[in-house]
């Protein structure tokens, strides 16, 4: 038992990027949990743009951040388009349930390499400037949506949108 | 339009004596599910489903289709958004075009789709404004982004001599200066970006994006003012000033933030 604990340990060591695809009729997640936070107020949906909040970086600066991110995995990636992700912030800045959505350049949908998805989503997770402890509609601490999208050109990203 | 009162009131959805080729129907029908759909917040179901309705009994009403992408466009859903953009731009290009490239411009940044709409847009309206500016602005602004700096030049211009059209004697909107100073710095045209940034900063002196731009150019050519313009502009953003382009969910090109004016 123990071998097969420590096996599992090993096999599972290291694929923190080769994060899950989930297919739900309802969309693609990389990622569908959500730690209910005591402290967050989870009364209703808010969305990033019911508070005008944004991640407080320039696209400038998350495009040379994330292209040194992936330079660092090694990988050659290819495809154009744009991988989109859609999340929840809870209201200690923390990301959690993830949705994928991927479309070519013409907006069709298409499926680029799981692995340069999967390291885009570690990528994202390293942001920790979400606005958090954030008010709307007479609640506090509220968690809301919001999304990053990245515009990928023969497997390099050009562009961030946010 | 009392047909159409009628027809609405009675609940009345079959597309039979409904004359959808008419534009005055057509305009009359969607005031009326507009007023409906705007019930609601336009992220819940039953803002698609208004126009759903609407779209069953006249399915050529290119705003309806407009309006359904709505939501998609705030939660960067693109296959949807684009879908019911493109359904409206083939129903009525005239009309829809030019939003379908303001939607290739800011939403998703794809500056060559945003050319090839501007130019088309621009074909269909001479000289036509959509979100306070000349086709040619961004077209101007799309061709910089794709380093195409003879072409943004070009439409920079056209986007200025249009703005002074009459007597010429009309301020030019501050952005158009601020992009094309913008420009200049990308170019290493640095006495050129110099210029316009404090052309712009003359019509709105508070504007963060310029006087950071113009920190940036005085940085490069050894300028000592340039810490008074990162101050500036650290200032103004802390106090609240924006470049003050309608409200859209995501960045312009070239926008900063106070992390960027903090690194200098």
């Amino acid at each position: 038992m123990l071998k097969f604990i420590l096996l599992l340990l090993l096999v599972t060591a290291g694929t923190a990027a080769q994060s899950q695809n989930l297919v739900l009729p309802y969309g693609e997640f990389m990622d569908t949990t959500v730690v209910v936070n005591p402290n967050c107020d989870n009364t209703y949906l808010i969305y990033y743009h019911h508070i005008d909040t944004r991640y407080p970086v320039s696209t400038e600066s998350l495009l040379s951040k994330s292209k040194a991110f992936l330079s660092k995995t090694g990988q050659k990636y290819t495809g154009s388009g744009y991988i989109t992700f859609r999340f929840m912030i809870n209201c200690e800045g923390k990301m959690q349930r993830v949705r994928v959505m991927q479309v070519d350049d013409d907006y069709k949908t298409k499926h680029f390499d799981k692995r340069f998805v999967s390291d885009l989503n570690e990528y994202i997770h390293t942001l920790d400037r979400w606005q958090k402890a954030v008010s709307a509609y007479e609640m506090n601490n509220v968690n809301y949506i919001a999304y990053l999208s990245f515009r990928i050109k023969n497997g390099e990203v050009i562009n961030v949108i946010h | 339009m009392l047909f159409i009162s009628l027809l609405l009131l009675g609940g009345y959805t079959s597309a039979q004596n409904v004359d959808c080729s008419s534009k005055a129907v057509q305009d009359s029908l969607f005031e009326s599910y507009s007023k409906k759909a705007h019930n609601y917040s336009f992220l819940d179901d039953a803002w698609g489903m208004t126009y759903d309705s609407l779209l069953a009994l006249c399915p050529n009403i290119a705003e309806a289709y407009q309006e359904k992408g709505r939501p998609y466009i705030a939660n960067g859903n693109y296959q949807k958004a684009f879908e019911y953009n493109n359904k409206a731009v083939e129903l009525d290009p005239a009309r829809w075009t030019d939003y379908r490239g303001y939607l290739n411009f800011v939403y998703t940044k794809n500056y060559e789709k945003a050319v090839i709409d501007f130019l088309e847009a621009e074909r269909l309206s001479p000289n036509g404004f959509i979100q306070d500016h000349t086709y040619a602005f961004f077209t101007a602004i799309s061709y910089m982004e794709l380093g195409e700096y003879d072409k943004a030049e070009t439409y920079f211009l056209k986007d200025i001599a249009q703005q002074k059209r009459g007597k010429g004697e009309n301020d030019i909107h501050f952005n158009s200066l601020l992009y094309f100073g913008i420009m200049y710095y990308l170019m290493n045209e640095f006495d050129r970006a110099e210029t316009y940034l404090r052309d712009c900063l003359q019509l709105y002196e508070q504007h963060p994006m310029a006087n950071y731009y113009l920190a940036l150019t005085l940085k490069v050519t050894g300028n000592s003012q340039k810490n008074i313009y990162f101050d500036k502009a650290r200032q103004y953003i802390l106090e609240g000033y924006k470049m003050n382009e309608p409200y859209t969910y995501v960045s312009f090109p070239r926008q900063i933030t106070l992390y960027e004016v903090e690194k200098r």
